[in-house]
Parts: structure tokens; C-alpha cells; sequence
């Protein structure tokens, strides 16, 4: 973005798209959600991979996409070399908490890796992964000024698409019935969210449901959902219903709904417009 | 201590756009960033057809979204309300900008050049990659003067700045007999600029 903000472009007073948040938050998101989800579904659900019940493949990976995710986010700062101070609002920002939740999921979960560390570090690392998926979902969610994203639908569907991206990625590398069963669940879930999400936008007068008719009339977002969703989806009911489903099938299946997922994402910040203050 | 606030009176103003040029001249702000930007606004259905101008700036909401989004902690609120940016804790994460239902937070991304004969001019008083915003011309306020630049150039005096704890301030009367309503009012961020038609 250029000096200024999306207000200033055009100094006509009308909805204006949001011109702060772009494909750089939509992959700082997404590989917030892989990581965060690829070590709450291990933890809680023991959907990873590796030797015995230890994962450490799954967090190894978990930690890589998620210290990824937090690099984007701080190579995008206006001053990178400030990072240290997101930390200073815990009154306030959803940010600062996830921030946080980002040391606590790094400590815990290389701990795991390379340790095997007790319980209570599992549910406590399982814990802050939930919230790393999630905060970005809080953070757009709090906003007021765009009326699409201010909706807790949204972290929601943060968590559920999360999910159902990392046991898609679980089921092709260590299949079983309850990593498929969970995948199903976690997709079928997504698409509700996404999909009263979008019919929310549509009941709310004004910019929200600007944004719910331009989604919907994006070729991708059709394909973000079809192909990122409800085939990846479909291929988990079947094979959690005990269809046999081949190992390259979960591949195609993980490619699609990461692809879907980081498209969805970019495009819900695309679709964000600051409604008229008069 | 005051509490202070703006009144725009909107059938004043014309357009000249003193006020941003003003505001950028006071503070210094880089070209692309304007802290007191005047909007132009089409009303009514053909032939019946008229353009008006919606001057703005920061509103000082009393609760304000930008201070709760900003994760360093780089937004606070003084005890006469007014909403500053501490530029050297910002970090440019842009969340005010996306939390602020006004357009008030403008993001200093890059040191350009004016154009034309003030090409040679940069005011280097702001923190490239950090947020700026309408401060109520504070460091007047702070020296003695209570009159932003913006409503001290404005010819039509259609800015009025002042007490709103004070019932018997120009403000105050002039919010009372004209009917003066919040921008956006069910945002609930309880803005200290409301507007008048």
C-alpha cells in the first residue's frame, strides 16, 4: 500500500476496500492455522504421524509452518525490528494474546519434539495452538470498522478450516478411521461456518452485504469452497464411512483444501469494505 | 481540565479544502497522508442534484477501536480525551487502520517526494512505517492555544473547536440548537466530532 489509507484515494465519501490486510496476512493465516492445527489435532485428537504416540514429525512440522507464519507477519511491520513490543498491549489486542500464544506454542512444541514432554505440556501446548489458528479469526472479528469480518463466525471458521487442512495432510501420511472421521467433521463444519457466514452478510444491510455479493460472484471463492472444501470433504466422509481411498487421493486432497484454505482466507480480506461514517 | 471535541456544521462548508492544506502544513505530514481530508459527497436523485462536502478528521472516540487493536500499546488516550500515536513505539502493524471506522489512521509507508516546486521539501517529523492521525493540534493546546489549525483557517468557520464540558462554550450551544448527531453512532465508539446539517 501506498501512503495514506483506502479513504484518502478518492476523496468521495463511499464504501471503500480495505487496502491494509492482502495475500501476505492470507499466508501468515494459513500457516498459522496448518501449524497451530497440525499439533491441536495431534494433542487432542492423536491424529499425526510418526513413531508410536510421540508425533514428532507432525510438531516438527507444525513448528516450522507456524515460526513461517509469525516471519511473514513480522516482515510486513512498518518496523520489523519493533516486534518485540506486540506483546505490550494484553488489556486490549487480540494480537499481543496471539503473539504470546505464538512463544508459548514454539516453547511448548519444541519441547515436545524433542523430549516427549509430560502431559500437562501437551494440553497446554494443545491449548495455545488452538489460539494461534485462531486470533487471527479474533482480531478480524473485533473490527468495527468493516462490518463483513465483524462477525465470530469468523474465528471459527479459522479453527474448522485449520483443522480440517492439517487431518487432510494426518490422512495422507498416517491414515486411520478416527483422523478420517475428524477430517470430515472438521470440513463439514467449514462449509457451514463459510456458509452462514455468507448468508449472515446477505441479511445485514450496507457494505456487509457488498462484501457477501462480491464473494459470491468471485469465480474462486466458488472453487476455494468446491474444491478446498467439499471434495477434501467428501473424500474424508468416505473413507471415514470405510470406502477404501488411496494414498494419492489424500495427497490431491491436501494440495486442494491448503490451496482452498489460503484462498478463502485472502479472499474474506479482499471482500472487506469500511462502511460510509455519514 | 476540558474535554475536548469538534463540531462540523456542514451546510458551512464549501470546499476549499484550506483545512487539509492547513493541517498538512501545521504537521508536516508526508504527501499521501491527510489528517483533516475533506470528502465529497453526491445527494439527492436527477434533476435534483447537489454535491456537499463532509470535512473529517480524527474523531477522539472516548472509546476508541484503534487503541484496543494496536498491539504495542502505541495509541493513548489523554485526560482531555484527545488520541495520540506514540511514533517511536509503533511498529506499522496497520491494525488501527483496519479497526478505525472513520478513516482517521493514515500508514506513513514510504518517503516520497512532493510534486512539482515542492519537490525539495520533506518534513522529516514522522517515523517512516508507522500510523499517523489528527492529534487536535495537541502541541497548540499544550502551548496555550486551544485552536487546531484546521478550524483556525477554515473561512467559513464551519470546524468549531472546544469545551464539551463546558455547557455555555460555543460548542456546547451550537450542538444544542442544531441538532448535532455522531458519525456512525451505532459503532458505539462514542466519537467527540459530530456533525451538523
Amino acid at each position: 500500500m501506498a501512503n495514506g489509507n483506502a479513504w484518502n484515494r478518492h476523496l468521495d465519501l463511499s464504501a471503500k476496500r480495505q487496502t491494509v490486510w492482502g495475500a501476505a496476512h492470507a499466508t501468515e493465516f494459513f500457516a498459522l492455522g496448518l501449524g497451530g492445527a497440525l499439533v491441536a489435532n495431534a494433542v487432542f485428537f492423536g491424529a499425526g504421524w510418526g513413531n508410536g504416540d510421540a508425533h514428532r514429525p507432525a510438531y516438527a512440522l507444525g513448528i516450522a509452518a507456524v515460526a513461517v507464519g509469525g516471519l511473514v507477519l513480522i516482515a510486513d511491520l512498518g518496523k520489523p525490528l519493533r516486534f518485540w513490543r506486540t506483546i505490550a498491549n494484553l488489556r486490549h489486542s487480540w494480537i499481543s494474546w496471539g503473539v504470546v500464544a505464538d512463544g508459548v506454542f514454539l516453547l511448548g512444541a519444541c519441547l515436545l519434539w524433542l523430549l516427549n514432554g509430560p502431559a500437562w505440556l501437551g494440553w497446554l501446548t494443545g491449548v495455545a495452538a488452538l489460539y494461534v489458528i485462531a486470533y487471527p479469526g479474533f482480531a478480524l472479528a473485533a473490527s468495527r470498522a468493516i462490518r463483513f469480518w465483524n462477525t465470530p463466525l469468523v474465528p471459527l471458521e479459522f479453527l474448522a478450516s485449520g483443522m480440517a487442512v492439517a487431518a487432510a495432510l494426518t490422512a495422507w501420511l498416517a491414515p486411520s478411521i478416527a483422523v478420517f472421521r475428524l477430517a470430515a467433521v472438521a470440513f463439514g463444519l467449514g462449509v457451514v461456518l463459510v456458509g452462514l457466514h455468507v448468508v449472515g452478510g446477505y441479511l445485514e444491510a450496507g457494505v456487509a452485504r457488498q462484501s457477501a455479493r462480491e464473494l459470491v460472484r468471485d469465480p474462486r471463492f466458488g472453487a476455494a469452497v468446491l474444491a478446498g472444501m467439499a471434495v477434501p470433504g467428501a473424500v474424508a466422509l468416505a473413507a471415514s464411512l470405510g470406502s477404501p481411498v488411496a494414498a494419492s487421493v489424500w495427497l490431491l486432497a491436501a494440495v486442494l483444501a491448503a490451496g482452498g484454505n489460503w484462498l478463502s482466507k485472502y479472499l474474506l480480506l479482499h471482500v472487506g469494505y469500511y462502511e460510509p461514517f455519514l | 481540565m476540558a474535554r475536548w471535541g469538534m463540531l462540523i456544521n456542514l451546510r458551512e462548508c464549501v470546499g476549499c479544502y484550506a483545512c487539509t492544506v492547513a493541517c498538512q502544513i501545521e504537521n508536516g505530514t508526508p504527501p499521501g497522508v491527510l489528517l483533516a481530508p475533506v470528502y465529497q459527497r453526491e445527494e439527492g436523485h436527477y434533476p435534483r442534484v447537489r454535491r456537499t462536502f463532509v470535512p473529517a478528521l480524527c474523531f477522539h472516540c472516548d472509546d476508541p477501536p484503534c487503541l484496543k487493536a494496536c498491539p504495542t500499546g502505541a495509541i493513548s488516550k489523554r485526560e482531555d480525551g484527545i488520541v495520540l500515536v506514540n511514533e517511536d513505539v509503533c511498529c506499522g502493524s496497520r491494525a488501527c487502520l483496519a479497526a478505525c471506522p472513520y478513516g482517521a489512521m493514515n500508514f506513513y509507508e514510504a518517503e516520497e517526494p512532493w510534486p512539482g516546486p515542492l519537490s525539495g521539501f520533506l518534513d522529516r517529523r514522522h517515523q517512516v512505517g508507522t500510523a499517523l492521525k489528527c492529534t487536535f493540534c495537541a502541541h497548540r493546546i499544550d502551548a496555550g492555544n486551544p485552536t487546531p489549525a484546521c478550524v483556525e483557517t477554515c473561512p467559513t468557520h464551519c470546524r468549531i473547536f472546544g469545551d464539551l464540558d463546558d455547557p455555555d462554550s460555543e460548542i456546547s450551544i451550537k450542538r444544542r440548537d442544531l441538532h448535532a448527531f455522531p458519525p456512525r453512532a451505532e459503532a458505539g465508539t462514542e466519537p467527540r466530532v459530530w456533525y451538523a446539517r
